[in-house]
C-alpha cells in the first residue's frame, strides 16, 4: 500500500514536467528530427535519401572550413577569457558589496541595439587610417566586442550563484585557518560548478550571437578572417539550402558537444585524483 | 588591496558604459554632427530633434515597442512558470530516462536557432490550414520563446544545489511538492529566477530573425526589427530610438538586482 502511494506520490511529481515537456517535443524535438529527415535528403524541395552526401559535401565545402576555423579561433580564446574575467568581476563585486549602478553599468551592454554597438566599434576601430576590422587582427576587435557585449550576461548568472553558496562551509573553513587562496580553491569555485555549467553553455550560445554585429558591419561576406558559422548557416537560410544547413548544423553541435563531454570527463578524473590524494 | 580593486571595478564599469554613453549622447545631437566622420561622445548642442521627429513623424515607434513589451512579458512567465515545475523534477525526482532528456534539453539548447526555424515554420503552417492560426501573430515568437530550454537548465542547475535534506524534512512535515516549492525552493531560487527573467528578457527584446522568418504583418514586428530597418534607413532618429529601447532593461534590474546581493544561509537559522 505504502509502496503504491509513494508510485502515486512520484507520478505527480513527474507531471510537473508535463507542460514543458509537451512543448519543447512540439517545437524542438520534432524539428530537430525533421532536421535530421532534411540533412539527409537530396535537396530542400527532393526528400528522396541521399545518404551522407550532404555531410561530406558540407565537410569538404572551403566555406565551412573557413567557418569552422574562425569559429574555433574565436571560441577557444573568448570563451575561456570571458569565463574568467567574469567570474572574478563577480567575485569582488560580491565580496565588496559594489554599488548597484555600478553592477548596471556592466550589464547594460547586452540591453542595446546591435546596430548601435556596430556603429560605436566601426567609429572606434575603422577609421582613423588603420582600419582594423579589415585587417588580419579583425578577430581580436571581435573578441573585444564579444568580451564588452556579454561579461554582464555571465556577471548576473555568477552572482545568482553566489548568493546560493552556503556561507556555514565558509565560516568552518576560515576558523579552521583557510587563507583566501584554498577557500577559493577548495570551496568556492567547486561549490559553483553548476553555475560555471551555466555560465559556460550559455556563452556558448552567446558566442554564436556575435555574428549579428558582423553582419551588420560587414554583410553577407565579410573579411575571411571573420567569416564565422553563423555566415555560413544564415547563407545556406537565404538561399534555401535546408538540407546543407542542417548538416553543418549538426556537424558543429556534436564538436561542440564532444568538446563538452571532453571537458566534463577531465574535470572528473582531475577532481577525483585531488579527492584521492 | 579592497580600495585598488574598487576603483578598478569602477573604472572598467565606465568603460563597459561607452557604448551607452555614446547612444545616449547621440541622440541628443544635430544630424550634421552625426555625419562627421570621428567618434563623438558629446552633443555641440543639446537638442532634442530626434526625439521630437520620433515623436511627431515616427509614432508606429511607439507601437512596435508596445509589441515588443507584449511579446517579451508572455515568454518571460511562461518561461519562469513552466521552467520552474519542469526543473523540480528533473533537479529532485527520480525517473527513468531522466539524464538522457537532460542532455536533449541543453543539446537543443545548444542547437542553431536556423535548424528549428524552418520545422517551426511548416509545423504552424499545417496548423494554420486546421483553423488555428499562429503563422503571421506574436503566437509564432511567443510560443518557441516560452519552450525554449533555457529556463529549465538554469533553474535545474539551482535547484540541484538544495540539499536534499531540506526537501525530505519539509516531506517529514507533511508539505505536499506545491508547498515545497513555494516555501523552500522558490525562496532559494529567487536570485536564479531574476537571473532567468532578465536574461529571457534581453534574448527576446533583441530577437531578430525569428521575427523576420514568422511574421509578414510589419505592424506586428518587434521593436529590434523596426529598429534595425530605421537604421539603415532613417539614421536621423535612430539614436533616440536606441537609447529608449535600454529603458525597459534598466526598469527590470533596478526592480529585482536586489536578489543578486543577498546571501542566504541555506539550512536553518544561524
Amino acid at each position: 500500500m505504502g509502496e503504491k502511494l509513494n508510485h502515486i506520490r512520484k507520478f505527480k511529481n513527474i507531471t510537473f514536467l508535463l507542460p514543458s515537456l509537451i512543448g519543447f517535443f512540439t517545437l524542438y524535438i520534432i524539428p530537430f528530427v525533421i532536421g535530421i529527415r532534411i540533412s539527409f535528403s537530396e535537396t530542400t524541395f527532393n526528400s528522396n535519401f541521399a545518404g551522407f552526401k550532404n555531410y561530406i559535401y558540407v565537410f569538404k565545402s572551403e566555406a565551412f572550413q573557413l567557418a569552422i576555423k574562425n569559429t574555433s579561433i574565436f571560441m577557444l580564446i573568448g570563451i575561456p577569457l570571458i569565463i574568467i574575467i567574469s567570474f572574478l568581476l563577480a567575485l569582488a563585486i560580491f565580496e565588496l558589496k559594489v554599488n548597484p549602478i555600478i553592477k548596471l553599468f556592466i550589464i547594460l551592454p547586452i540591453a542595446i541595439p546591435s546596430a548601435s554597438i556596430s556603429a560605436f566599434f566601426e567609429k572606434s576601430f575603422g577609421i582613423y587610417g588603420l582600419n582594423l576590422l579589415d585587417s588580419k587582427y579583425a578577430m581580436i576587435v571581435v573578441i573585444i566586442m564579444f568580451l564588452w557585449k556579454n561579461t554582464g550576461y555571465n556577471l548576473i548568472i555568477y552572482l545568482a550563484g553566489f548568493t546560493q553558496i552556503d556561507k556555514s562551509a565558509i565560516e568552518a573553513a576560515k576558523i579552521d585557518g583557510a587563507n583566501y587562496w584554498g577557500l577559493l580553491k577548495y570551496i568556492i569555485i567547486p561549490l559553483l560548478t553548476p553555475t560555471t555549467a551555466i555560465v559556460g553553455i550559455i556563452t556558448i550560445i552567446n558566442s554564436f550571437k556575435v555574428f549579428k554585429e558582423i553582419y551588420i558591419l560587414q554583410g553577407k561576406y565579410p573579411n575571411p578572417n571573420l567569416y564565422m558559422l553563423q555566415h555560413y548557416l544564415t547563407n545556406k537560410f537565404n538561399s534555401i539550402e535546408y538540407h546543407h544547413l542542417t548538416s553543418a548544423a549538426y556537424i558543429f553541435t556534436l564538436m561542440i558537444l564532444a568538446f563538452i563531454f571532453l571537458f566534463v570527463f577531465l574535470d572528473k578524473r582531475y577532481s577525483k585524483k585531488v579527492g584521492d590524494n | 588591496m579592497k580600495k585598488i580593486v574598487y576603483i578598478f571595478i569602477v573604472m572598467l564599469s565606465l568603460l563597459f558604459l561607452l557604448p551607452i554613453t555614446y547612444t545616449v549622447a547621440n541622440s541628443f545631437m544635430t544630424f550634421i554632427q552625426l555625419s562627421k566622420d570621428s567618434i563623438q561622445l558629446i552633443p555641440e548642442q543639446f537638442n532634442l530633434q530626434q526625439y521630437y521627429s520620433l515623436v511627431i513623424n515616427k509614432t508606429e515607434y511607439f507601437k512596435f515597442f508596445l509589441n515588443s513589451i507584449k511579446i517579451t512579458t508572455f515568454i518571460i512567465l511562461g518561461q519562469v512558470i513552466i521552467g520552474v515545475f519542469a526543473a523540480y523534477a528533473f533537479a529532485k525526482v527520480k525517473f527513468p530516462g531522466k539524464k538522457i532528456l537532460y542532455i536533449l534539453y541543453v543539446f537543443l539548447l545548444l542547437l542553431p536557432y536556423q535548424v528549428t526555424l524552418v520545422p517551426n515554420f511548416l509545423l504552424f503552417d499545417i496548423l494554420d490550414r486546421f483553423g488555428i492560426t499562429i503563422l503571421d501573430t506574436h503566437l509564432a515568437l511567443i510560443i518557441p520563446g516560452i519552450f525554449y530550454p533555457l529556463g529549465v537548465f538554469i533553474l535545474t542547475q539551482f535547484i540541484k544545489g538544495i540539499p536534499n535534506e531540506l526537501i525530505e524534512a519539509a516531506k517529514i512535515d507533511g508539505a505536499g511538492t506545491l508547498t515545497i516549492l513555494r516555501k523552500v525552493v522558490l525562496p532559494i531560487i529567487k536570485p536564479a529566477i531574476f537571473a532567468l527573467i532578465i536574461l529571457t528578457f534581453i534574448d527576446n527584446w533583441n530577437l531578430i530573425d525569428q521575427a523576420i522568418v514568422l511574421i509578414e504583418d510589419d505592424k506586428k514586428m518587434p521593436l529590434s526589427v523596426f529598429l534595425n530597418t530605421i537604421y539603415t534607413k532613417d539614421k536621423t532618429v535612430f539614436f533616440a530610438g536606441a537609447s529608449l529601447y535600454i529603458i525597459p532593461a534598466i526598469f527590470i534590474f533596478n526592480k529585482g538586482e536586489k536578489y543578486l546581493s543577498e546571501g542566504l544561509i541555506l539550512g536553518g537559522d544561524k
